[in-house]
């Protein structure tokens, strides 16, 4: 079965098909909601703001063009924008709930692994994100996109607006702050 | 090239990426080996991201995606086919639901004042200035009228109080009988119901106006 492409889908979208809509939001559903839960580190705010992501595609879609790039990155674009407003809009709370900074994890493996390394990517995971939490946000969201979202350089300075020196700084400063981290939780490289 | 830990750090991304050139890629793998810090941070770097771009993608909640369509409802176009009934969620909200019944009672205001309400003649400026003059004829009236029944107020309150003072309504002391006249008949003391009876009187003629009577008039003479 082929695929249709992103950009054809989202044509038929504004054209009014309802399954290509259908269509879309499912298969990007699972890229939205890791990226936000990568960020927040909690389940039920990652829920939430997938929800407002797809609502935002859904009322924002006539507006993306296929000539500036991927619908990947513009979905991205978005998710980052609303992850940026939702960081903003929680910093109070975060401050004087300092004591709960560290987020829960309610970790959703894909399926079809043996059980030994399911365990193990679980709690590996878990660390990461405890990891991840103690980045700056700058550094969050460069690391999330590279390594977890597995963009490349180009399409994450076109998400974060910034030069390509920038996106490699903080690319490189986050994963040697994030490698320290781990190390010091007891993550072994591989 | 001369290559040092501090450049091995700036280009430690582009190494693990893979997107050194081929003598940048020679350099750093030369200092890698002479450099032990080096070898050590490129180790630990290359090796735990290695891991961590590894792990698998976590799993959505199996209804998220159903939520979110049900959420923005298919398309923007399948939204706007729907016409008005698209606005039915929207309708009951409360806040919306409240400007509605506003706005009807102000129709329903307006439509009564112009059907059963003042004419439009009675809005015309001089119907408009002869109530409003009327109205405050009528004001200062009532003001005047009040200050009066104040003044008369007060004076009754005040000759009331001057009224126990006075030495007639003392009690009277008894004569005593003239022995000299043993026939004629013993005067009676006043009982009190009769010296209230001569207060009443008094305060009537207090507050009842010359030329009035309680009492029929009698009939004057045209002597």
């Amino acid at each position: 079965m082929v695929l249709e492409p992103d950009s054809h889908l989202v044509r038929f979208c504004i054209r009014g098909d309802g399954p290509s809509w259908e269509e879309l939001v499912r298969r990007h559903t699972r890229r939205v909601y890791n990226l936000c839960y990568r960020f927040t580190g909690n389940a039920s705010s990652a829920e939430d703001l997938s929800q407002e992501v797809f609502m935002r595609v859904y009322r924002t879609l006539p507006s993306y063009e296929a000539a500036q790039g991927a619908f990947t990155t513009w979905l991205t674009s978005v998710t980052r924008n609303l992850l940026v407003d939702h960081y903003r809009r929680t910093r109070r709370d975060r401050l004087t709930d300092s004591i709960d900074a560290m987020p829960s994890f309610e970790e959703k493996p894909s399926p079809a692994r043996t059980p030994d390394s399911l365990a193990q990517a679980t709690e590996l995971s878990t660390q990461v994100q405890q990891g991840l939490a103690r980045l700056s946000p700058e550094l969050r969201e460069a690391v999330i996109l590279r390594d977890l979202q597995g963009m490349e350089y180009a399409e994450i300075r076109a998400v974060l607006q910034v030069p390509e020196g920038t996106v490699k700084s903080r690319i490189n400063r986050g994963r040697i702050e994030l490698a320290r981290i781990l190390e010091e939780m007891g993550v072994r490289p591989a | 090239m001369d290559w040092n830990c501090t450049i091995t750090e700036e280009r430690l991304s582009d190494a693990i990426d893979g997107a050194l050139l081929a003598d940048e890629a020679a350099a750093f793998a030369a200092h890698r080996s002479a450099c032990e810090r080096c070898a050590r941070l490129v180790a630990q770097v290359g090796g735990l991201i290695g891991r961590v771009r590894e792990l698998p993608s976590i799993a959505e909640p199996p209804f998220l995606a159903s939520r979110i369509i049900a959420v923005t409802r298919g398309t923007p176009e399948a939204q706007r086919a729907k016409g008005w009934s698209a606005w039915s969620p929207t309708m009951w909200l409360p806040r919306f639901a409240m400007g509605l019944v506003t706005v009807a009672l102000t129709f329903l205001v307006v439509f009564h004042a112009t059907t059963t309400g003042p004419h439009r003649l009675d809005l015309s400026p001089m119907s408009l200035y002869h109530a409003v003059d009327r109205k405050a004829h009528l004001t200062y009236a009532h003001g005047v009228k009040f200050v009066n029944d104040m003044r008369v107020v007060y004076e009754i309150q005040s000759r009331l109080s001057s009224v126990p003072q006075q030495p007639a309504l003392e009690p009277t002391p008894t004569p005593e009988p003239q022995p000299s006249n043993p026939n004629s008949a013993p005067k009676t003391q006043k009982t009190p119901s009769e010296s209230k009876g001569q207060n009443a009187t008094e305060f009537a003629s207090l507050i009842v106006p010359e030329g009035y009577s309680s009492q029929p008039a009698t009939p004057r003479s045209l002597e």
